[in-house]
């Protein structure tokens, strides 16, 4: 018998702004900012992830305070997985990248005490795997693009 | 070279359980199409949308998933394939780009995210996530923001495993980093921060595992051991396929790190989604199982499907009805029950029988108090 999903214990944002990114290297630039009208997950834990690693975003509101949070996949690759259908070589195995470049979109709430956008990585190279993620970027979120002020 | 090389002719909702405001949505775009070829587009994004629909969980979620297609023509046919790695040398103009051997690696086929985005920003904003089919039966693809997979044999499982990261947001499961084979140096033993990722663990304590509440009270924990850190371990799964557990290997290290079952899509493809993958493929998707579903899907001659609805933590059933999409065509179904569960959640289990010597489509539609 198939399991039931867990029902969300929180009503999920209907509003969602896309927030597109443009990065070289680990310089990320804000270049859109897109109100959507679309469901989003309901928040992440806000507390208990600190010091663990990975990659994750944070909007929080005047004060600071964190009202959502979410962890993805770092989409700023220093590596890239490659797959393999032959099978004298592993499906999946990794390669590192020299220099990333690229673009990435991520969807926060589109709400009025939303006020920044804060990205977390580890660094961002193959030595950075495992060590805890720390706050390299912050935008504004208002309606033109910004740029980011890197830390 | 690139979005002067073709043209976006536009998009189309190919599976329909709803307004794109109310569910997860997934756009599948193509590359390497030219005008001429958008038909054969079609069809391969059918086939991957069956693939789809029949890799658990996404089959029990299927009613909060849309699916989109944007049809985008180029050019020229295929992928460019530089002869540096060993490629024909083809140099298509195509309108992502599309290209094997990034990085030097052959199989690394990846497609220009930036103007993919560029297109569902203006297509489909509502895009929860974005895959690109690149015209070539040659193998290849790449993850990332954007999932890019050819029309070899097997790729789409690039797709899935892809999804799983981006929308997601799982680690790899695998216990390397180039190979167990390649001699690699400095994967021996994790020793770093726990991850956020909700797949991977440096903990395999049982009082304190992530995942703890799936794992069975006679499974030992960590569940496996790795006895000879500077290689991937070889042992076989000592327990059976479903068990859940801590795993030795994952996150790209011999040691240290652990994974929730012995194999897993994350692992290796061609596997199912871990236990733990699919509770959180459930519990993301589960806000858009709204208290209204409803879709199609079709059933072969003599043949009986068993399904269910759900509505969460909805408190009761109002309505639900099956019907064939074609007039003159004929169904049985039935409802079989409503079952509680613990949590709140409600399940209403629904058979239907098709007694004809042809498949039948049909609607279904169903709505909670």
């Amino acid at each position: 018998m198939p399991q039931i999903a867990q029902p969300p214990q929180i009503r999920p944002y209907n509003r969602a702004l896309r927030l597109t990114f443009e990065y070289e290297g680990s310089t990320v630039k804000l270049v859109s900012s897109q109100s959507v009208e679309m469901i989003l997950p309901p928040t992440e834990s806000l507390a208990g992830h600190e010091g663990q690693t990975g990659f994750w975003f944070t909007v929080s509101d005047a004060q600071g305070k964190a009202l959502y949070r979410r962890s993805v996949h770092n989409p700023i690759p220093y590596d890239r997985e490659v797959f393999s259908n032959d099978p004298k070589h592993p499906s999946v195995q990794r390669v590192p990248v020299a220099k990333p470049k690229g673009t990435f979109v991520v969807l926060v709430p589109d709400i009025q005490e939303a006020k920044a956008v804060q990205l977390f990585s580890n660094p961002f190279n193959v030595a950075g795997h495992g060590q805890p993620a720390r706050e390299f970027a912050r935008f504004n979120l208002v309606p033109q693009a910004s740029q980011g002020e890197k830390k | 070279m690139g979005a002067g090389d073709g043209k976006v002719i536009g998009t189309t909702q190919i599976v329909d359980h709803g307004p794109a405001s109310t569910k997860w949505n997934l756009v599948i775009l193509g590359d390497g199409y030219k005008a001429s070829e958008i038909t054969e587009f079609h069809t391969d994004c059918a086939g991957f949308v069956n693939t789809m629909f029949a890799t658990p969980p996404y089959d029990e979620l299927w009613c909060g998933i849309n699916v989109f297609r944007t049809d985008v023509s180029s050019t020229d046919s295929g992928a460019k394939d530089p002869t540096a790695c060993g490629g024909s040398g083809a140099n298509p103009k195509t309108y992502f780009d599309a290209s094997f051997c990034n990085g030097g690696i052959q199989r690394l086929l990846e497609v220009n995210t930036s103007t993919v985005h560029t297109v569902v920003n203006a297509q489909m904003p509502q895009a929860h996530m974005i895959m690109v089919m690149v015209n070539t039966t040659e193998y290849g693809g790449s993850g990332g923001d954007v999932a890019t997979f050819s029309l070899a044999p097997g790729a789409s499982e690039i797709g899935l495993h892809e999804m799983g990261h981006t929308a997601f947001g799982f680690a790899d499961e695998y216990e390397y980093y180039a190979g167990c084979g390649s001699g690699e140096t400095g994967h021996d033993k994790y020793t770093g921060a726990e991850p956020s990722q909700p797949n991977v663990t440096a903990d395999a304590n049982r009082a304190t595992n992530k995942w703890r509440d799936l794992v069975a009270s006679a499974t030992p924990m960590p569940t496996t051991k790795n006895k000879d850190c500077s290689k991937c371990d070889p042992q076989g799964n000592p327990f059976s396929a479903a068990t859940v557990g801590a795993y030795e290997g994952a996150f790209y290290n011999h040691c240290g790190a652990y994974r929730p079952q012995f194999n897993c899509r994350m692992r290796a493809l061609n596997n199912p989604y871990c236990a733990v993958c699919q509770r959180v493929i459930r519990q993301t998707i589960a806000p858009y199982m709204a208290s209204w579903t409803w879709g199609t899907s079709t059933i072969g001659p003599g043949q009986t499907q068993r399904w269910w609805l759900s509505w969460g933590a909805y408190p009761g059933l109002e309505w639900v009805g099956v019907q064939p999409a074609t007039a003159g065509a004929e169904l049985d179904w039935d409802t079989q029950g409503v079952q509680q569960n613990a949590d709140g959640s409600t399940l209403y289990w629904i058979s239907v029988r098709n007694k004809s010597a042809v498949p039948i489509a049909f609607h279904f539609r169903g709505s909670a108090l």
